[in-house]
């Protein structure tokens, strides 16, 4: 096992300990929380694994040199390419939810599931948000130009 | 009747593009080929080249239109509906108040859509500027 495993299942371990404790108060936020929990170590694990060999290539580059090394050219143009989709596909999810809720009539089962998928749509785009904040901060120069 | 007008697009055949490779298809449902770089002269009829993935969003965003249109008639049949269940109502108050709930969501969805897409449109071209 290496420091990067390791890493991970401290993670992990720490999160079931909490959960431990927490699943003799409820049973019905046991579930929620063992998935946040599951979630939140595998993308603490994930993190690691793509942060820490991003961080040893970018270490002893300055930003210029950054720019140029051909993995980071491949990050970027991955990012920007995701990140061009991310309007438009909020903007279709949106749409279908509005003619869900034009369909739905004065069946409030079908508005409350239009509402949810609106409110789904909204909630990425959110996520996107604070996704470009992390990263611009995280990575030297920034990753969107 | 059709003889002299293929003469005259014989002659021209930018007009023949302009007549026949409109950008909108059945009953003004937007092409799915509308945002993509079209060819170079002389105008074809030919459905311009298409880049995976470089223009995989261009084919999104004539999807989106596709939506609104789709979006547009559905608020239509939606407020005809209500209108219908409205006058079959015959004054009684449960049935007018289904159907103003479906006139009324029609309407709504109808907002959702018109605002989603012009604040991520203002947005885009605020960014891109």
């Amino acid at each position: 096992m290496d420091d990067r495993q390791a890493r991970g299942f401290f993670l992990a371990s720490t999160c079931y300990s909490i959960n431990e404790d927490n699943a003799s108060v409820m049973r019905s936020t046991q579930k929620k929380y063992l998935n946040f929990c599951l979630g939140s170590a595998n993308t603490a694990v994930i993190a690691w694994l793509v942060l820490y060999p991003a961080s040893v290539i970018a270490a002893p580059l300055s930003s210029k040199e950054l720019s140029a090394n051909p993995i980071v050219k491949d990050i970027n143009m991955v990012v920007d390419f995701l990140a061009a989709g991310v309007g438009i596909i909020v903007v279709s999810v949106i749409i279908i939810g509005g003619i869900q809720y034009m369909t739905a009539g004065d069946n409030p089962q079908a508005v409350a599931a239009a509402k949810q998928r609106i409110s789904n749509g909204l909630i990425a785009l959110v996520a996107f948000i604070f996704t470009f904040a992390f990263l611009q901060w995280l990575i030297p120069g920034g990753v969107f130009k | 009747m059709i003889a002299p007008l293929m003469l005259v697009f014989a002659k021209y055949p930018e007009l023949f593009a302009l007549a026949v490779c409109q950008k909108r298809g059945f009953f003004g449902l937007p092409v799915w080929w509308k945002y993509l770089e079209p060819q170079p002269l002389p105008p074809t009829c030919e459905i311009p080249d298409f880049d995976v993935p470089g223009d995989i969003w261009l084919v999104l965003l004539a999807g989106i239109e596709m939506l609104l249109w789709f979006g547009g008639m559905i608020a239509v049949v939606m407020v005809i509906v209500g209108g219908f269940r409205f006058m079959s109502a015959m004054g009684n108050t449960e049935k007018m108040v289904t159907a103003r709930k479906t006139i009324i969501n029609a309407m709504l969805g109808l907002a959702i859509i018109a605002v989603a897409t012009v604040t991520v449109s203002f947005i885009g071209n605020y960014l891109a500027k």
